[in-house]
């Protein structure tokens, strides 16, 4: 019932902006209709409003839309040459070069842009119908940076994880059948040092998470996070520095709260437990005579730790 | 960058993993900041726990911005010190250089006043060299009359078959512009017909010729310096017409003054051909016919303006100029009087450039009736001629006909010295004050420096100066 009101409230203020917008969208270039247009827009606002969305903020949003962009992908998404002409003569050339800045290779650049055009034009089908990816795109950001998202959500799905995986035939070359069980993840050396490490992490805001993340976990440089973030390398640079030292500072405090002393804390906080993990591994491999199962795995284990 | 501890890692990275990923929709638009706040702080808590999405946010960055960012570090590359060491160098190189040039100039217009006869003399040397090398002391005007007459003669062996001696008679002009016509017709070569055209427009600079007798010649409207029979058969009209002046001489001189004062790349080759060719024919019969002629010339009276016969084409008869022989040098004698030559520094004649000052009259050469002539009629330059007669000359450069005398005061005259201008250099708020030691004229710039250290210049031929 809500939803009914939802759309019927996007309706009133599509109505209301439709010749605007159609006039900037150059539907008649695209061979995109106006009734199609004004169904593209009722479904992305429809998409976007809740409830608490009033009529204001609709009307906010459907003007900050890249119509013109939106009906492009739209008219592609339907089939219509002309579109896919104009698409092609913009985008191709962007478009191999983002997937060869993604994927760092040339062979992987190709394969990764040709399947984004496989899904662009539409290879699915369901119920019949061709479903291009492009009937995903909204407008909110530009077709390009779309395109890009689109090229690196696939990246990541694709390359990334195949990368993770041990492949089959590795495995049954080192001998999966042998293979020991899932490490159990460890408890960590003092269960009060987690505590405290999760209490201080969980006062930080997203944003410092974010940076603490892309720079210790995923390995980005600070241009890569101001980017990201659209803040200058050095504000980034100084929030990390400090983020690591109230972090630090927090954690002792909170251990010593809990009964340890501060030479204690600050000796927890440099013992890593995979390195306690790796050590046991170690020693273990040494006492037999002969390896159960590759070093490689093993190593491989190691990397991807308890989480 | 602080190290952060390897437990915080763990738990940042044992985060809940974020489920419902954003589309691809938001996260671009995430990226280009285009999301309302609220909508950004959700993308910004799923970033925090998604590595995922961290990756393709990060993967999704546009690749022109890096490139922007190299292009800033390499230019701000240019003022690190490295950089700026050598610049330093450079400048200091460069002042020293332009202290140097300054010194080499200042020293070098100091040396201009007693280099300017010499220049003066190279100007008119090509021209007048050859004439010069094989005239005759004893017998000067003769001598220059059967050798400018033999001059001719080449020229028109060439082309055409030589007339008989006693062609002298009218029915030659219409052979000279038949001649002309079929020249013109058979071969247009550009040489020629820029003769013509200076024959026509530019009236011939004047000088004098010869040391006494010789030196009575008149104005004429001389022949073009263009070597064929046409330009010989003008200059016997002339004689054919009575004019006293009118002989030979003069048309080679001129023909000297063009080469030299026109800077036609080809006159100076035509002068030397021509002169050879003097030595072989100087014993021609013309020459006889010519050599009766400095008896008229000698005995003649010396107004020959309107002696001068008319030319058998518009092209010659054009304006009347004065003209006489071959281009003067010019120095500065001991005791600072202005003296030219016209006999390559054999004989110097004082030059009054009070004389003419700023007259136009201009119907005699003579320098010395002029001067009488405007002592009696110009009462008003009385105090000016006073002044520069007893004016030391210091400098004098000489280019052509245009000439440029400082001591004093300056002066230009525009015809080899025959009439003067005074010139007191003034800018809007100073004037020329102290003697002129050094001038330094080319073309239309000119620069004079003073005894009291001020250099002037000009770049209009006088009309404006500027001081330094």
């Amino acid at each position: 019932m809500s939803s009914t009101k939802q759309n019927s409230a996007v309706e009133a203020v599509v109505n209301d902006v439709l010749a605007d917008l159609y006039a900037k969208s150059g539907c008649d270039k695209v061979g995109l209709a106006r009734e199609s247009f004004a169904a593209i827009l009722c479904e992305v606002g429809a998409k976007h409003a809740t409830a608490a969305t009033s009529g204001s903020e609709i009307r906010t949003f459907l003007l900050t839309l890249r119509v013109d962009e939106l009906a492009l992908a739209r008219a592609c998404a339907a089939g219509e040459n002309s579109a896919w002409e104009i698409f092609l003569t913009r985008y191709r050339e962007k478009l191999y070069l983002s997937a060869l800045r993604i994927a760092r290779e040339d062979s992987a650049a190709r394969e990764l842009a040709d399947t984004l055009y496989a899904d662009l034009y539409g290879t699915n089908t369901r119920e019949g119908k061709r479903v291009s990816k492009l009937a995903s795109y909204t407008g909110r950001g530009s077709l390009e940076g779309w395109l890009r998202t689109v090229l690196s959500q696939e990246y990541v799905n694709r390359y990334r994880r195949t990368k993770r995986l041990v492949s089959l035939d590795e495995e049954s070359e080192e001998g999966v059948q042998f293979r020991a069980p899932e490490p159990e993840p460890l408890p960590a050396a003092d269960q009060r040092l987690a505590e405290a490490t999760d209490k201080a992490l969980t006062v930080l805001s997203s944003e410092d998470r974010v940076v603490l993340s892309a720079y210790y976990l995923d390995g980005r440089t600070l241009a890569e996070i101001a980017r990201m973030l659209g803040v200058h390398e050095s504000t980034i640079s100084r929030k990390i520095d400090k983020l690591a030292k109230s972090l630090r500072k927090q954690i002792v405090a909170a251990l010593g709260r809990r009964g340890m002393s501060r030479r204690q804390a600050e000796e927890a906080l440099e013992v890593d437990v995979r390195d306690l993990q790796l050590d046991i591994r170690r020693s273990l491999a040494q006492e037999s005579p002969a390896p159960a199962f590759s070093e490689k795995s093993v190593e491989a284990r190691v990397r991807e730790g308890p989480g | 960058m602080q190290n952060l501890p390897k437990i915080v890692r763990e738990r940042l990275r044992a985060a809940t993993p974020a489920v419902d990923h954003p589309d691809a929709d938001v996260l671009t638009a995430f990226a280009e900041r285009s999301l309302p706040k609220r909508e950004q702080g959700v993308v910004l808590e799923h970033l925090a726990r998604c590595g995922d999405c961290r990756d393709i946010v990060a993967l999704a960055l546009p690749a022109t911005e890096p490139v922007e960012a190299v292009a800033n570090r390499s230019s701000s590359g240019w003022l690190t010190w490295p950089a700026l060491r050598w610049a330093f160098v450079a400048v200091g190189v460069v002042a020293i250089a332009s202290l140097g040039v300054v010194r080499y100039q200042r020293g070098r217009t100091q040396n201009m006043a007693a280099s300017a006869p010499a220049r003066s003399e190279i100007a008119a040397k090509g021209a007048r060299e050859a004439a010069a090398q094989q005239t005759s002391k004893d017998d000067y005007a003769s001598a220059r009359v059967a050798k400018s007459k033999a001059w001719a003669a080449p020229s028109k062996s060439e082309k055409i078959p030589a007339p008989p001696p006693s062609a002298f008679v009218d029915s030659r002009v219409a052979p000279v512009s038949s001649f002309r016509d079929k020249e013109k017709e058979r071969d247009e070569k550009k040489s020629t017909l820029r003769a013509d055209r200076f024959q026509a427009l530019v009236p011939l600079p004047p000088a004098s010729t010869g040391r006494d007798a010789g030196s009575r010649i008149g104005q004429l409207a001389h022949g073009p310096r263009v070597s064929n029979q046409w330009q010989q058969n003008t200059v016997q009209n002339q004689l054919q017409n009575q004019a006293p002046s009118a002989s030979s001489p003069p048309k080679q001189q001129a023909a000297g003054d063009l080469s030299a004062n026109m800077e036609v790349p080809r006159a100076s080759e035509t002068v030397e051909v021509q002169t050879a060719q003097t030595t072989a024919q100087t014993q021609s019969p013309d020459s006889l016919q010519v050599q009766s002629l400095p008896a008229q010339v000698t005995s003649g009276s010396a107004p020959a303006v309107s002696a001068s016969g008319p030319a058998p084409s518009g092209a010659i008869g054009g304006p009347v100029a004065t003209s006489s022989g071959s281009i003067p040098r010019w120095t500065i004698s001991s005791a600072g009087r202005l003296q030219r030559s016209f006999d390559q520094g054999n004989t110097w004649q004082d030059v009054d450039v009070n004389a003419n000052l700023a007259s136009v009259v201009g119907t005699s050469l003579e320098i010395s009736a002029n001067a009488a002539r405007a002592s009696k009629n110009k009462d008003a330059r009385q105090d000016l001629k006073r002044e520069a007669a007893s004016a030391a000359f210091r400098a004098v450069a000489a280019a052509g006909a245009d000439i440029w005398a400082g001591g004093s005061g300056l002066y230009h005259s525009l015809d080899a010295g025959n009439h003067w201008t005074r010139i007191v250099p003034a800018s809007a708020d100073a004037m020329l004050t102290g003697d002129i030691v050094s001038l330094e004229f080319s073309d239309q710039h000119g620069k004079v420096a003073t005894s009291t250290a001020e250099i002037w210049i000009t770049t209009d031929g006088g009309q404006n100066w500027q001081k330094q």
